[in-house]
């Protein structure tokens, strides 16, 4: 009897949702519409929000395939009606036949390099930003084309596939800003003959030619492009340790710079280059051994507020320039594994996480740049304070942006991944409106505190001016000669608020009758 | 006891496992119609909208928009207080001067609370998508979305409350080229205007001041107005050709237009037999059916040969005013079931899939567009050289025409549009629509260099004097006064 119930309760309940849950509510109760399924026409889909992550922010993925179809159409079309502007006269000139020529080889040459670059091959588009971890964003940005669709130069310039990042071995504890970048020199030497060949005007081929020639003749720039390694690498290191002071009018001061370049190269063909020019080079270099290493360095350090004697080294496959011995130190004991370098930093290893760190290309700024540069923002802010209730640009979260950002050249397209303490959407947001803004203000700020000091200046001698007057008047009313000297206080009755001070901070010297008030800052009248 | 439950047990987890496991079906709404991945750790609303989307198309995009808009709210305060404390050029305050000081606060008092009111900044993302669900058949997809607890802004239900059946549809007749129909919280909207108005007009609220024949029409407003635009073929019209250049004149489909109104009684309807009756009580009507159509005469005959026979009429819960006769009789047909859009077979394809609730719906056959062409086409007129091969692929683009069943859904946490479509609208239609405006405006001044009128200036062909070619190589008119 039980298991009757049981089984009469399960079919029971089993056809009321079947008939009341599992209603299709699109056809009658609800406003959704039918769900739909695959894509009836191709596209990249699939293979690029693969490379993405949901839920976060941002998340976007774009066919570009027709898009760029029909824009080279037009594109293609509006050429013609350019070229035909041009040779009608119509845009203001007439071109010559040589002009015409010129511009006929400069079309087909823009029109090979777009063809050949691969822009016509990119399939789709994606980005996607998440807040992965409280103040922690991962931003990337694909560009796809598919493996069958890869000739176009784009795809192989930039590097053919991610391996591990070299320079990173080399890079400081206190490494601020890094970049490095992969770039076959190679393929474009090989490439830039089809280009000049593509104008169909033999002149233009034959002169291409013969600057070829003539560059291979006097650098050997094949041999060059053929010993470069492709990758090419800066760093700026933050020493906090040391600091040099601002200029007076900013006040303040800031951690010793610290500037590295890296090249790899394949053989010694560079490297042996650059030790001629610096043999045959007036500025004094010497041989000298830095941490075991044999580097040349300059003897006579440029005059610059921070240490600036170049060492120049060979590390491994790469050929290193540091900008003064003790970094180029650093370098070595770090690539060594003697010191702890970047990579081992907690800054470092919380953007790292989870992100794999073989790329052809790699940047990374660290929060010692925002330090850095926000007093310096402060200052010009505060000699040029914006409105009350002027928007905030988030100046601040823009000075302490962190990242740490590779670029991949993959079999099927371009992606671009970075770990940041900001958002991409708001990252565009810093780049549109708080980098112009902070930009403008660093150019503005040597020129606003040279006119706050000038107004301090003329603000300064005219009160000198004044003290002089009154001390004509201290003598006329109390019948006193030149040669006498009034007291501050006796000075001070011709004033409204006594007497007056320097806005700079100055000491006066009131001075006899006849004789002019001097400021211990400015001077006195007349002096600049 | 205890063994007397056992037996039923397995009834209420079989129940709950079928309303978990069994019920949804692929792509329904459900979690599982967004790309998978760790949450963040920050929460958006990406889930609640990309559920709304369709995966795989051309397009599938997210934004969230609750920090963007946080930092709109932020400089809005601030430029208000810039506003309120700005000095001017002589150096006082922007608010102590007596005749700036009310507009500011004014223009403020608008702003900021129309701004606020308005739900803008309640937006927490936005997502849209296009899909291929045929090769020439394209749903897209635009949700916008609000959190639950945020959504009181006028933007949420001015177009209505939730999707209901879209009754307009039993009146379009299988003619119609283009319909444009939506929700419309009137009074809402009039409320809302009212009280901004009211801060400018120092608490004078108008609609408190307004005729009883306004509130009349207000309370007798069903929520619903449209437009709709047929063509047809037996009845033509014929165009002077003198107004294109051309020396026979043209002839095209006839086109008609009519404006509708949902209304909850006859208050409308009597108001306006009243008016054209002119105080003698409503003019003769034509019954066609139970609709009773009631014409307009024209001041003035038409220069131009086409069906322009105005009337109005109220058929079921529509007060319609009509450009045709022939029109209004045809919807008083698709009232009583003949031949109307909604069983056209053009419309049932185009509409494929979608589920016609809604709160307002744009239509528009692939024929309407190849209408506008020919009209575009005439008032262009004849372009020459590379502009005509611009103009040719644009051409191209509209040769077998566009169609699109677009429908706008009020949902309980945000805003749907959604639609099917020939072609994909957010791929190389952008492009096409962008090329078609460059055309209509080197178009345009082309015939502006044409008519002369800016001969005195040197025309759009570079400096006075510069050869005699004028742009796109058309010949240059001389002024009269220069003959």
């Amino acid at each position: 009897m039980k298991t009757k119930n049981t089984i009469l309760t399960t079919i029971t309940a089993g056809v009321f949702v079947a008939l009341v849950g599992c209603g299709d509510t699109s056809s009658d109760g609800g406003s959704s519409s039918a769900p739909a399924g695959p894509s009836a026409v191709k596209n990249s889909f699939a293979e690029v929000s693969a490379k993405l992550d949901p839920n976060g922010s941002l998340y976007l993925y774009y066919s570009t395939e027709d898009v760029i179809e029909t824009v080279e159409e037009y594109t293609d079309a509006l050429i013609g009606f350019a070229k035909e502007t041009a040779g009608s006269g119509a845009a203001g000139f007439r071109p010559g036949p040589q002009e015409q020529a010129m511009i006929d080889s400069g079309t087909k040459v823009g029109k090979a390099f777009y063809d050949q670059l691969g822009i016509s091959e990119i399939s789709g588009v994606g980005m996607s930003s998440i807040e992965f971890e409280k103040g922690l964003h991962r931003n990337k940005t694909v560009i796809h084309h598919f493996p069958d669709k890869s000739t176009g130069k784009l795809w192989s310039l930039f590097g053919s596939e991610p391996h591990e990042i070299g320079m990173l071995k080399m890079l400081p504890a206190d490494t601020a800003l890094a970049l490095s970048h992969e770039f076959n020199a190679k393929a474009l030497m090989e490439w830039l003959p089809e280009l000049a060949k593509a104008s169909g005007d033999e002149a233009i081929e034959a002169q291409f030619d013969q600057a070829m020639q003539m560059a291979n003749m006097m650098i050997g720039i094949r041999d060059l492009t053929g010993s470069f390694g492709n990758q090419v690498g800066l760093f700026v290191t933050l020493d906090t340790a040391n600091t040099i002071p601002l200029p007076p009018e900013m006040g303040g001061e800031i951690p010793t710079p610290g500037l590295g370049l890296v090249m790899k190269v394949k053989d010694d063909k560079i490297a042996d280059m650059i030790l001629i020019a610096l043999e045959t080079s007036p500025v004094p270099f010497e041989k000298q051994s830095i941490e075991g290493i044999e580097a040349h360095v300059l003897t006579e350090p440029a005059p610059t507020p921070f240490p600036l004697a170049p060492a120049l080294f060979k590390l491994d496959d790469h050929i290193v320039a540091a900008s003064n011995s003790k970094l180029a130190a650093k370098i070595i004991a770090t690539h060594r594994g003697d010191e702890a370098g970047l990579t081992s930093t907690d800054e470092f290893q919380r953007l790292a996480k989870g992100l794999d760190l073989k790329g052809n290309h790699f940047f990374f700024v660290g929060e010692l740049i925002g330090k850095t540069v926000a007093p310096i923002m402060d200052a010009a802010m505060e000699a040029q304070p914006l409105p009350p209730g002027f928007p905030d640009f988030d100046l601040e979260a823009a000075y302490n942006m962190q990242t740490l950002g590779l670029v991949r050249v993959e079999a099927d397209g371009i992606v671009f991944e970075n770990h940041s303490t900001s958002g991409l959407v708001n990252s565009v947001a810093i780049q549109a409106g708080v980098v112009p803004v902070a930009v403008g203000a660093g150019m503005l700020l040597p020129a606003l505190a040279k006119s706050k000091t000038e107004a301090q200046r003329i603000a300064c001698h005219a009160q000198l001016k004044q003290i002089d007057g009154s001390k004509e008047m201290w003598a006329t009313q109390e019948k006193r000669a030149d040669g006498d000297t009034p007291s501050e206080a006796q000075v001070g009755e011709y004033f409204k608020d006594g007497m007056p001070s320097c806005p700079e901070g100055g000491t006066y010297t009131i001075g006899a009758v006849g004789q002019k008030a001097t400021c211990s800052t400015h001077g006195s009248m007349g002096q600049e | 006891m205890y063994m007397k439950h056992y037996p039923s047990a397995p009834a209420p987890f079989f129940f709950a496992a079928l309303l978990i496991f069994g019920c949804c079906k692929p792509g329904v709404l459900s979690a599982d119609n967004t790309p998978k991945g760790p949450p963040a750790a920050v929460q958006t609303s990406f889930a609640e909208v990309m559920s709304r989307l369709d995966l795989n198309g051309h397009l599938y995009a997210y934004l969230s928009t609750e920090q963007a808009l946080a930092k709109l709210d932020e400089t809005l305060e601030g430029l208000i207080s810039m506003a309120k404390t700005g000095a001017e050029a002589g150096g006082g305050n922007l608010m102590d001067n007596p005749f700036l000081a009310p507009i500011i606060e004014g223009v403020l008092g608008v702003v900021e609370p129309a701004y606020r009111q308005s739900g803008i900044g309640e937006i927490s993302g936005v997502g849209m998508s296009s899909l291929a669900i045929e090769e020439d058949l394209w749903r897209s997809k635009m949700f916008v979305h609000h959190q639950p607890d945020k959504g009181t802004g006028l933007i949420w239900d001015v177009f209505g409350e939730q999707p209901h059946t879209m009754d307009v549809l039993s009146l379009a007749p299988d003619n119609t080229m283009a319909l444009m129909h939506s929700d419309l919280d009137a009074k809402r909207v009039i409320d809302w205007a009212d009280a901004m108005l009211k801060e400018m007009l120092n608490g004078e609220s108008l609609m408190a001041n307004a005729p009883d024949e306004v509130k009349n029409i207000l309370d007798s407003f069903g929520n619903e107005v449209g437009f709709l635009m047929t063509l047809d073929e037996e009845n033509k019209m014929t165009l002077p050709g003198f107004m294109f250049d051309q020396q026979d004149d043209i002839e095209m489909d006839g086109v008609a237009f009519a404006l509708l109104v949902r209304v909850k009684d006859n208050t409308l309807l009597e108001m306006i037999n009243g008016v054209m009756g002119g105080g003698l009580g409503a003019p003769q009507g034509t019954k066609v059916g139970s609709v009773t159509i009631h014409s307009v005469p024209l001041p003035i005959p038409l220069p131009i040969k086409m069906d322009l026979s105005p009337c109005y009429f109220q058929v079921g819960d529509y007060m319609v005013l009509s450009s045709a006769e022939s029109l209004a009789r045809r919807m008083a047909a698709a009232h009583g079931g003949k031949g109307r859009l909604i069983d056209d077979a053009g419309f049932k394809a185009l509409a494929k899939g979608l589920n016609l609730k809604a709160n307002g719906i744009y239509y528009a056959d692939p024929q309407a567009s190849e209408w506008g062409m020919e009209i575009n086409e005439l008032s262009m007129g004849k372009l020459e050289g590379a502009l005509a091969k611009v103009y040719e692929i644009y051409e191209e683009s509209l040769k077998e025409g566009i169609g699109m069943v677009s429908l706008f859904k009020v949902e309980e946490d945000g805003l749907l549009i959604e639609g099917n479509s020939t072609v994909n609208p957010y791929g190389g239609n952008i492009v096409h629509s962008i090329a078609g405006v460059g055309v209509a405006v080197a178009s345009s001044l082309n015939d502006l260099q044409q008519s002369g009128m800016f001969e005195d200036l040197g025309g759009f062909g570079g400096p006075p004097g510069f050869g005699d070619d004028s742009d796109f190589d058309l010949p240059r008119v001389t002024p009269p006064d220069e003959e």
